[in-house]
């Protein structure tokens, strides 16, 4: 397969959405034919993706760099519930099973709510994507979690719930096959779930039945893109607090999981000062002729701030680069802080000459 | 509405790397300091709220982490544990099913039970505190992330109306009647003052208001220090560079730096002006607003607290 595929992973606020849409321009611009699939972007940077919240398809974006180049850039949006219904509706075989499974109650939970549910729908949509034709570049952002690895995590949750029903206790009918200790145990559940989830569950699952193959070999499918030599993960996180533990604990997950790691893009850098800090702050004059002396000292204390946050900043996240850099022996890459946050296209565009000129091509480790 | 002291439950949430853990242990101290008995609590068994507060790890039971403060580290196999004692009397048992495969199987396969239980034994220290443990007046959860934190709040409707009857239900139903309760409970929202935090901050403040939970506070983490008016690039540029020799390299250097912190300042003054227009038209109504400076150092939470305890003394 052809198609390369770019997985922005992080935790929740790491800039994953920012740094995938950056990606996807500065690829587009270089002539490549580019999908970028993001989860919920705030307003203004979807509009300025040209994303309808409401669509669950690709939209192309026009922009001049990307023409000029011969390239191509299409965005869309994950829709976590359209997506688990389209799954259905494919492997459901006729449309009397799939309304019946549509219909029920714990399949609408389990679609909308269900932990771990949005990550393995936006490894439904890639798949799609990949396999569409229209694009040779798929980058895709990755749904807000407590610790980057969950987006890996995720969909074998949901697969382990589809496929081996770990339920199997509670819904066999001959429970004088089971143990004392399990049957005792299914009781316990009756009692505090009540009668109706059981039901659902037992339903859901009587339902679900007919399509499981059909599920476990999609999920299959998946699980060998995202494995492929053309996939790689990168760990997007802030340079301002980055946790220097989890971002090698990612690393070794991805190993651990056969993936293919492309390196960090460290977020939100702030630039060297290239001078002691003491040095500027001392170079800042006493006072300014036509400025209130009052106004002054805030431009200084303004200033001052400014100078000793810059300092502490950039040291913090150049000594992280390295000691990543060392132990991953991966490549790093930092994108600048950009004044008052990424919310357009020219910011976007701000980030694009600090990206990876091409996807990055790693030997395996 | 009510004055934020009078509360049972203060629910922070906010965008990703906004500062929420921050802004609970800051919120947590400052009650304490106004005289609240008050506990901070974090859900999934994470440490961060701990660590934030000077602790290494997480632990179940609280801890007495400052006078008046305390911290609890919520796991859902803890709490259901807890609950299965308390409510089911399986009593020895407890244990040893609720880390059973059926169990395990079941908590992972229904949605929102992980937070069901956790929500239900916050409900339960603030009503029904056990002989041993101590007795709070306010408790600040620190919530997760926009679309989590929603669903959070949304989790014991959702699991009433699947479950219908049993225990389950009932916890939902007495969840709710915390949750859904604006005299007991109220929604903190965090942001930081730049454009795209501002921007979704007003799409889940309006997700809120519609769920029945508008914010009763926005905190506004990392305010920039004051840029006075009038002085633009050019008044700051010709200022800096005034007297300095020719080759001399910090002049250019500070005038950058200037220049860019104009623009964060101009970026941070158009987004606050942003979130004062739009907050009150998605609530219906004006959200009280704490400003919280950029701390040098982030163990000093002291320097966060003045703008805390102004609102939280408010009667």
């Amino acid at each position: 397969m052809s198609v390369e595929v770019l997985l922005c992973c992080g935790v929740g606020g790491a800039g994953k959405t920012t740094s995938a849409a950056a990606l996807a321009v500065a690829l587009a611009a270089s002539g490549r034919q580019v999908v970028v699939l993001t989860i919920d972007p705030a307003r203004r940077l979807a509009d300025a993706l040209g994303i309808d919240h409401l669509g669950n398809e690709p939209q192309a974006l026009d922009l001049p760099e990307v023409t000029a180049a011969g390239g191509r850039l299409d965005a869309l949006m994950l829709d976590r519930k359209a997506t688990w219904d389209a799954l259905v509706r494919t492997h459901a075989g006729d449309a009397d099973l799939a309304a019946r499974l549509l219909a029920n109650p714990y399949y609408e939970a389990l679609s909308t709510r269900l932990t771990g549910g949005h990550e393995y729908m936006a490894t439904e949509r890639l798949h799609q994507l990949a396999h569409d034709g229209r694009w040779d570049v798929v980058v895709v952002d990755t749904p807000p979690s407590q610790h980057a690895v969950d987006f890996f995590r995720a969909p074998a949750r949901i697969r382990r719930i589809l496929d081996r029903n770990l339920l199997g206790a509670l819904l066999t009918p001959s429970q004088g096959l089971l143990g004392v200790a399990t049957r005792r145990a299914v009781d316990v559940v009756r009692r505090l779930a009540g009668p109706k989830v059981l039901d659902d569950l037992v339903h859901f699952f009587e339902l679900v039945g007919s399509l499981a193959g059909g599920l476990r070999e999609r999920s299959a499918a998946v699980q060998a893109l995202l494995q492929a030599p053309t996939t790689r993960v990168l760990l997007v996180a802030s340079a301002v607090s980055p946790r220097e533990e989890d971002l090698l604990d990612f690393l070794g997950v991805v190993r651990e999981d056969g993936l293919q790691f492309g390196g960090y893009l460290l977020t939100r850098a702030a630039a060297p000062l290239g001078l002691p800090a003491e040095a500027l702050v001392a170079a800042i004059p006493d006072g300014a002729r036509d400025v209130p002396a009052e106004a002054w000292a805030a431009v200084r204390a303004a200033l001052a701030d400014a100078v000793h946050r810059r300092a502490r900043d950039s040291a913090r996240h150049v000594a992280t680069a390295a000691r990543l850099a060392a132990a991953g022996r991966a490549p790093v890459w930092t994108l600048p802080e950009v004044d008052g946050g990424v919310a357009d296209l020219d910011g976007l565009r701000a980030l694009v000459p600090h990206l990876p000129p091409a996807p990055p091509r790693l030997p395996a480790p | 509405m009510r004055a934020l002291r009078d509360h049972e439950l203060l629910v922070v949430t906010g965008k990703g790397g906004v500062g929420r853990t921050t802004t609970t242990a800051a919120l947590g101290l400052a009650a304490a300091r106004e005289g609240l008995r008050t506990c901070v609590v974090e859900l999934g068994g994470q440490a961060s709220l701990a660590r934030t507060l000077g602790l290494p790890d997480a632990a179940y039971g609280p801890r007495e982490v400052a006078p008046g403060l305390h911290l609890m580290s919520l796991s859902a196999t803890a709490c259901l544990g807890d609950f299965g004692q308390r409510k089911l009397h399986v009593g020895a048992l407890a244990r040893w099913f609720f880390e059973s495969r059926v169990m395990a199987g079941f908590v992972e396969a229904v949605p929102g039970l992980t937070d069901v239980v956790q929500l239900g034994k916050v409900e339960d220290m603030l009503a029904a505190p056990q002989r041993d443990d101590p007795v709070f007046d306010l408790v600040v959860l620190d919530a997760p992330a926009t679309g989590h934190g929603l669903t959070l709040l949304a989790a014991a409707r959702a699991m009433a109306e699947m479950t219908a009857v049993g225990p389950f239900h009932d916890l939902a139903a007495i969840i709710e009647g915390l949750l859904g309760d604006p005299e007991r409970t109220g929604v903190v929202l965090v942001t930081l003052p730049e454009a795209l935090p501002v921007q979704e901050s007003v799409e889940l403040a309006h997700a809120l208001a519609t769920d029945g939970a508008p914010p009763v506070l926005t905190v506004v983490n990392q305010r920039l220090p004051p840029w006075p008016d009038g002085l633009d690039e050019a008044a700051v540029t010709a200022a800096l560079t005034a007297g300095a020799g020719p080759d001399e390299p910090a002049p250019p250097l500070l005038a950058d730096l200037a220049r860019s912190e104009l623009r964060r300042h101009r970026a941070q003054v158009e987004a606050l002006a942003q979130l004062a227009r739009r907050l009150p038209e998605v609530v219906g109504h004006p959200v009280p607003l704490a400003s919280l400076a950029r701390l040098a150092d982030p163990g000093r939470l002291d320097d966060l607290l003045p703008p805390l305890r102004a609102h939280l003394g408010a009667p």
